[in-house]
């Protein structure tokens, strides 16, 4: 099903959440909503499901607008950040409540309900758990059932909130891979919310960068992170350095006010070069091992800049060098002036 | 905890100390204040033989007497669950103007002296009261009936209700209605099968403090009662009467009866806690 937001407005008292915002999420696809805390990203998420109203503005499933469909037959599966199973069931009763609840619609047999659970905690993993209570089960066996019981109600869309911030970093990237795979087998029209943007840049078909209420950029995570739109993206996801000015081939000019520009840099696309060589130049005043590279952070005229420096080479704290830049980005008023 | 199931409770260690001593006090002010007073009035109406405490507990003001504190403590805490359970509700879920207040009122019946709770409740709902008028016109008598002394103990045994279930309720996650609502539920559903079991306990543990705490009431009870003998007399007042006619063996009698009634009672909602807790999946 295509979900289609336009222009939704929504406050919370005198904080506005979202902003005018409007999005269209096509059928089958797998949306990840970015953004920082504060950036309306689960407030919009809670507002496709029904759970809030929209101030302004609409929601429509498919061609029909979701404010006439009441949050009971939206059928839109919703996981929660903290899981929200029933604590007082077991997993089976968990999976079977969405069906219970609307038997009118769906026409099981005491033997095809169990069967279609049961089916259900396959799916997820976790056969032979259906006796268990939520208590008795780790965070990530927790989700994965919450995940089912969503499925249970054959949503016509699946919300996600959060669905990985309880759980550690290994079961996280388990948990992910996992997700992928199950939405290349079932299809359903997925959005999720996270602030995390490796999360997002891995599992999604489309990233859409949230920031104070408003888009800042949609995209594929390809797009999202090698052509970032703004200096909010480009800060956002990934490392990078900010250099106030505009000029930085054949030596850093500062700012020229009135003029408000900002260049941006990664830190793989910067190499340190000797100490009269180079667009900047500065000391460097910290290195740091990073999982696979060594990062080292050089004090120059124009801030700290970090570089990625392959191993073997040396690296000395206190040491005058150059830096050459690659590539980079440069932004007027918040627009993009000129790319690399 | 699992440990707890398979270590013997000698052998475990605790982080948190102190069990042998905390245990011992207990035991002891216990047996002071409850455990002693309660053995002396068991050992006297054992003392006076089974003949004559036969007799005494089966005269029929007696038992008449008993059966009107057992059932109007029963009817007044089944009414506190269903007054308490919106209270509570409203009280741990939203905030309105006045919620504090409204708050500090539902503990007065544990502050104000029992005898004006009843001399206000009788002034308020006899037939010439304010309230009690307009029952009269229709037909209905409240104050110096058995209606009036279930009204009272109403009153008495709201805070309990109230006191116990609000802490639970607002312990439960609002995503669990939320998950409710948009797996399909309507709002009965969500309530009768998500909000209430695991209220049940509490519920029950409110229940019962209400009852037992009607079983005893006394003060506020006798004002509004009329005290009529086999019509409107509760025990905890015929026991005063008994005794203030020195007759202490009879006085002790309708104790010993009380005391058998309210144990077994309580003992019964226990055991049906303890299997509520369980089969909800309580505990661990």
């Amino acid at each position: 099903m295509q979900v289609r937001i336009e222009g939704v407005t929504k406050s919370f008292g005198d904080h506005p959440a979202l902003k005018d915002l409007s999005l269209k999420v096509g059928s089958g696809q797998l949306f990840a909503l970015l953004g920082p805390s504060g950036s309306g990203k689960t407030t919009l998420l809670r507002l496709i499901a029904g759970l809030e109203r929209a101030d302004a503005g609409a929601v429509y499933f498919g061609d029909v607008d979701a404010s006439r469909i009441p949050i009971q037959r939206r059928r839109v599966g919703f996981v929660f950040q903290h899981y929200a199973l029933f604590r007082h069931m077991t997993m089976f009763d968990n999976i079977a409540f969405g069906i219970l609840v609307r038997r009118k619609e769906f026409t099981h047999t005491r033997d095809s309900l169990r069967r279609r659970c049961l089916e259900l905690l396959d799916l997820v993993q976790l056969s032979g758990l259906e006796d268990r209570y939520p208590h008795q089960l780790s965070g990530g066996q927790r989700q994965r059932v919450a995940l089912a019981r969503a499925l249970a109600i054959e949503p016509s869309l699946l919300l996600l909130d959060e669905p990985f911030g309880a759980l550690d970093a290994r079961v996280r990237k388990d948990l992910r891979r996992w997700i992928r795979e199950l939405h290349t087998k079932t299809g359903h029209t997925t959005l999720f919310v996270t602030h995390d943007q490796e999360e997002a840049l891995e599992l999604a078909d489309a990233v859409v960068v949230l920031n104070d209420g408003r888009v800042e950029q949609i995209g594929t995570p390809e797009q999202i992170y090698s052509a970032p739109a703004s200096p909010f993206v480009f800060n956002f996801i990934g490392d990078s350095a900010r250099i106030p000015g505009s000029a930085i081939n054949g030596g850093w000019r500062g700012p020229r006010p009135p003029e408000d520009a900002d260049i941006f840099i990664r830190p793989q696309d910067v190499t340190i070069v000797g100490p009269h060589e180079g667009a900047i130049h500065g000391d460097i005043v910290g290195v740091r091992r990073l999982a696979d590279i060594r990062r080292v952070v050089v004090r120059t005229g124009a801030g700290d800049i970090e570089v990625n420096v392959a191993d073997g080479k040396p690296t000395e704290m206190g040491a005058a060098v150059g830096l050459q830049f690659d590539k980079w980005r440069t932004y007027r008023n918040g627009v993009l002036l000129q790319r690399d | 905890m699992p440990i707890s199931a398979t270590v013997p409770w000698r052998k475990r260690q605790s982080v948190i100390p102190g069990f042998g001593m905390t245990l011992g006090f207990t035991l002891a002010y216990l047996s002071l204040i409850a455990l002693i007073p309660l053995a002396v009035l068991l050992f006297r109406a054992a003392g006076m033989g089974w003949h004559d405490f036969a007799a005494l507990a089966g005269d029929k003001r007696t038992l008449s007497a008993v059966r009107l504190s057992f059932s109007t403590a029963l009817l007044a805490a089944l009414v506190n669950v269903v007054i308490g359970l919106p209270t509570a509700w409203v009280l741990a879920r939203y905030d309105f103007p006045g919620r504090r207040v409204v708050d500090a009122i539902i503990d007065l019946p544990f502050a104000l002296p029992t005898a004006v709770a009843g001399i206000a409740l009788t002034s308020l709902y006899a037939p010439n009261g304010w309230l009690g008028a307009g029952f009269a016109a229709l037909g209905v008598k409240i104050a110096y009936t058995p209606l009036g002394i279930t009204l009272a103990l109403i009153f008495i045994g709201l805070p309990f209700m109230v006191r116990t279930v609000q802490p639970v309720i607002a312990d439960l996650e609002p995503d669990m209605e939320e998950a409710a609502a948009t797996l399909g539920a309507n709002r009965g559903q969500t309530f009768s099968l998500v909000l209430l079991p695991p209220l049940l306990p509490a519920i029950l543990t409110g229940f019962a403090l209400a009852f037992a705490r009607g079983m005893g009431e006394y003060g506020s009870v006798i004002f509004i009662a009329g005290n009529l003998p086999y019509v409107s007399e509760i025990a905890p007042l015929l026991i005063v009467i008994r005794l203030e006619e020195f007759n202490y063996e009879a006085a002790t009698a309708i104790a010993a009866i009380i005391l058998g009634v309210s144990f077994a009672s309580l003992l019964a909602i226990n055991v049906l806690q303890a299997w509520s807790r369980r089969s909800l999946g309580h505990d661990s």
